[in-house]
């Protein structure tokens, strides 16, 4: 079916089926062990089913089909479009262009296989947001769905998998449009990076849901308010599909015909003008990106560089320039901690807005039991610090350029631990020590000079994180192959012990602090020195590694 | 400087290299032929340390790969078949990482870097990144990064891919005043001219086999052949290739519709 429709579209059904099937196997090659993928993926999922159970419960409110489809298409476009990114680059990235490059494949056929690899990627992740609220829709209590009830989840499935489709469209188009705005140089970067634009689109609205979402599921005050806001969203895609849905259960009122005709007019445009012309010049626009697209130096300066004197080994001085420099070039990179960086603006709007200030009540940041127990603050310390930790060492793991790990190989080097412990140093010194100088300025504003006591619990379980954050099996940095789904199954282990750990550590600050002050305070000791001593031990620690063996 | 006993490399059943022996003296050059698959890039990686080999002995420059191999690396240059480079970085970037991957200090460094970009004509492209670079200007990159320590032995798989016919000319040159010097080199490659032209002594290996080990001249004796290439294929044993070429023709025109 799929060849039929790529011949429809104007692909070579032949080409285009080849060409599926050969990646199809190099990624299951790639992958090796199915493990990995299967447990990330039944995480995202997860996730997902997670999200379309609050908006299930919307079921509840007694609220319209317009405001319940609007929520529901308004979570799923958000989910999709930012758990998509991740397997958007495969649009981007030209990684196996060259191989087919000179071949007779037409541009439109490369491009139809590297969108459909994205859609059967995601299609999982849309079923899971989308099934329950589908389900949930049944029992809407409406006026206008008492007749028809019956075919809600269908009409509401499909219509939430178009909308879902046109994300993923917009996200094309988008990042296509930029290649013709942009020079060569900045391109790649500004393509790549760009992508998020559009999902944090959505969360607008979901700041939205937010700002109205009930305290009590029975006040009829907030559901008038969530209608009120509803018509706000005649503006965006998310309105439009919402209001396509009332039509097709007979909900036939001006304003929904007109969002169903803006959904379905752009959809219509959606494909035949931007994501048509994306396709004819797709392969311009992959050679663009094969380009060299960085800013071009042509003076010869040799500089020693910043922190030098600060390293006493070569090794680990070596290393701690190689991860530096791909902290700050490589897209991944780069992405990663852009994404973390959108997640701070967030909790700045929420800081700064009052109306959502009052709503979503951030004081469980700033709530303190005693000296150093905020664990609101130690929580979102560990995790923005992190996330941008885990934004930089992951790449470090894996990377694209892995098979030029063989000049660590080669280089007499006595113990493999140093290479390792440079890249740590690069964590340490551009991003733990930045972010806990911001938390410290947040803690003095809060706490005052008080506020050093309230950092320190955070820090020293973000030291011990970079410190046993797995090595990878060779124990080099840059060496393992880049494979996506494995990276993003490999992030989650990490995170998620700390998460634990984090939360006991806050729990056993918590419950010694409720047996008295001596008590807890002896806990603080214990918990901040323990920390520090055991990071500053573990790694100032020789190695046992006597010699490197190749 | 080059000590090989017995050295054999085994992948399940198959044996890349099979026991094979050779020395090496200082100031040598040793060109070391064969043809795909038989097993040279495999016996230069167990060399440098790359690979391990499955039974026997390797010393360079004095120094044991199974019990020094850490002074067997400080000692020894490598350039390997493929470019395989930290794109992100830039030439001095990735010069700089590997003179601190060899413990050298950072002004020796700076000025090695400086002198070997303007000798090599890189001074253009020294800031710039490595992504950006042509396959020869990363060919470049590799050979400086192998010189940058002053090594004692130079393993080199192919160092003249993709290089101009001048840089290649400078090169060959620059190996032989180097051996003149005392370096020792073990160059790998394809291209029969070059090593016939560089390499007083040629070691033929086959099948993981070492099948002559000769200066060439003593080689043309063995063979009755001028040329280095049919001693090649003699020794190598490769027949049949005038009704193989037919047979290649015959399926490339077979395929053409026009034919």
């Amino acid at each position: 079916m799929l060849e039929k429709i790529a011949g429809l579209l104007g692909a070579s059904p032949t080409q285009y089926t080849h060409l599926l099937q050969t990646e199809k196997i190099v990624e299951k090659r790639a992958l090796k062990g199915k493990l990995a993928f299967n447990l990330s993926l039944i995480i995202n999922c997860f996730f997902c089913f997670f999200v379309s159970i609050v908006v299930t419960v919307m079921v509840f409110l007694r609220i319209d089909v317009f405001t319940y489809t609007l929520i529901g298409i308004t979570m799923s476009m958000t989910v999709v479009g930012l758990w998509t990114i991740p397997y958007f680059d495969i649009l981007l990235s030209p990684t196996h262009y060259p191989v087919i490059a000179h071949t007779p494949v037409s541009s439109r056929t490369y491009f139809l296989v590297k969108l459909t690899k994205v859609i059967t990627h995601t299609v999982l992740l849309i079923i899971c947001s989308n099934l329950l609220p589908a389900i949930g829709g049944i029992w809407l209590r409406g006026e206008e769905v008492s007749k028809v009830k019956y075919i809600f989840p269908i009409v509401y499935l499909s219509i939430a998998f178009i909308s879902s489709f046109f994300t993923i469209g917009v996200m094309t188009t988008f990042a296509g449009y930029l290649t013709k705005l942009y020079s060569k140089k900045s391109l790649r970067h500004i393509a790549q990076t760009a992508q998020f634009a559009f999902p944090v689109f959505f969360p607008t609205i979901w700041i939205m849901v937010h700002y109205i979402f009930p305290t009590s599921l029975t006040d009829s005050v907030i559901i008038d308010k969530l209608k009120i806001i509803s018509k706000w969203s005649y503006i965006l895609p998310t309105g439009w599909f919402a209001g396509t849905v009332s039509v097709f259960l007979g909900h036939l009122e001006w304003q929904n015909l007109i969002l169903a005709a803006l959904a379905v007019a752009s959809t219509i445009f959606l494909i035949l003008i931007p994501l048509r012309s994306i396709a004819r010049s797709y392969s311009e626009y992959l050679s663009y990106l094969l380009e060299a697209v960085s800013k071009q130096k042509s003076e010869l300066r040799v500089k020693t560089p910043l922190f030098a004197k600060m390293f006493r080994t070569h090794i680990k001085r070596a290393a701690l320039y190689l991860t530096s420099a791909y902290l700050f070039r490589d897209k991944r990179i780069q992405v990663g901690l852009f994404a973390m960086l959108g997640t701070i603006a967030m909790f700045v709007i929420f800081f700064l807005h009052p109306e959502l200030y009052r709503w979503w009540n951030p004081k469980w940041i700033s709530n303190s039991y005693i000296f150093g127990l905020s664990p609101g603050f130690s929580i979102v310390f560990c995790y923005i610090t992190i996330g941008f930790v885990d934004s930089f060492i992951l790449p470090i793991r894996y990377s694209e350029h892995w098979k030029a790990s063989w000049m660590l190989n080669i280089a007499p080097i006595p113990t493999k631990q140093d290479l390792w412990r440079g890249a740590q140093s690069t964590a340490l010194l551009y991003i733990v020590t930045p972010c806990t100088l911001l938390m410290l300025c947040f803690a003095i504003i809060l706490w005052k000079f008080e506020g050093i006591f309230y950092i320190l619990p955070g820090l020293t379980i973000v030291l011990n994180y970079v410190l046993f954050y797995p090595r990878p099996p060779s124990g080099l940095p840059l060496s393992q192959e880049f494979i996506l789904k494995r990276m993003v199954f490999s992030t989650l282990t990490p995170f998620l012990g700390t998460v634990l750990t984090v939360g006991t550590i806050v729990g056993i600050q918590y419950l010694t602090y409720k047996l008295g002050f001596w008590i807890y305070f002896g806990c603080y000791c214990f918990i901040v020195l323990g920390g520090l001593i055991s990071f500053i031990y573990f790694f100032t620690r020789k190695p046992v590694e006597a010699n490197l063996n190749a | 400087m080059i000590s090989v006993s017995h050295l054999t490399k085994e992948y399940g059943e198959k044996k890349a290299v099979d026991n094979i022996s050779f020395e090496a003296t200082k100031g040598e050059i040793v060109g070391y032929l064969g043809p795909n698959g038989a097993g040279k890039s495999t016996t230069l990686k167990m060399l440098v340390g790359l690979l391990q080999p499955t039974s026997g002995n390797i010393s360079v420059a004095g120094y044991s790969a199974e019990t020094e191999l850490l002074e067997l690396k400080q000692r020894v240059g490598y350039v390997p078949e493929e470019a395989q480079l930290y794109e992100h970085l830039t030439l001095v970037e990735h010069l700089q990482l590997m003179g601190r991957l060899y413990h050298l200090e950072e002004e020796l460094i700076a000025h090695k870097i400086v002198q070997l970009a303007k000798l090599f004509d890189m001074e253009a492209q020294a800031n710039q990144r490595i992504s950006s670079f042509s396959q020869g200007m990363r060919q470049k990159c590799l050979i400086m990064a192998a010189l940058l320590h002053n090594p004692d032995v130079l393993f080199l798989d192919e160092p003249f891919t993709n290089l101009d016919v001048t840089t290649v000319t400078f090169l060959k040159s620059l190996l032989q005043r180097l051996a003149e010097l005392g370096k020792t080199i073990l160059y790998c490659t394809h291209i029969l001219e070059v090593a016939e032209t560089l390499c007083p002594r040629i070691m033929i290996i086959n099948e993981g086999k070492i099948i002559a080990d000769a200066p060439v001249a003593d080689l043309r004796q063995q063979t009755n052949q001028t040329a280095l290439n049919e001693i090649f294929v003699q020794l190598t044993e490769t027949t049949g290739l005038d009704e193989k070429t037919d047979e290649a023709v015959r399926i490339v025109m077979e395929d053409t519709p026009n034919a």
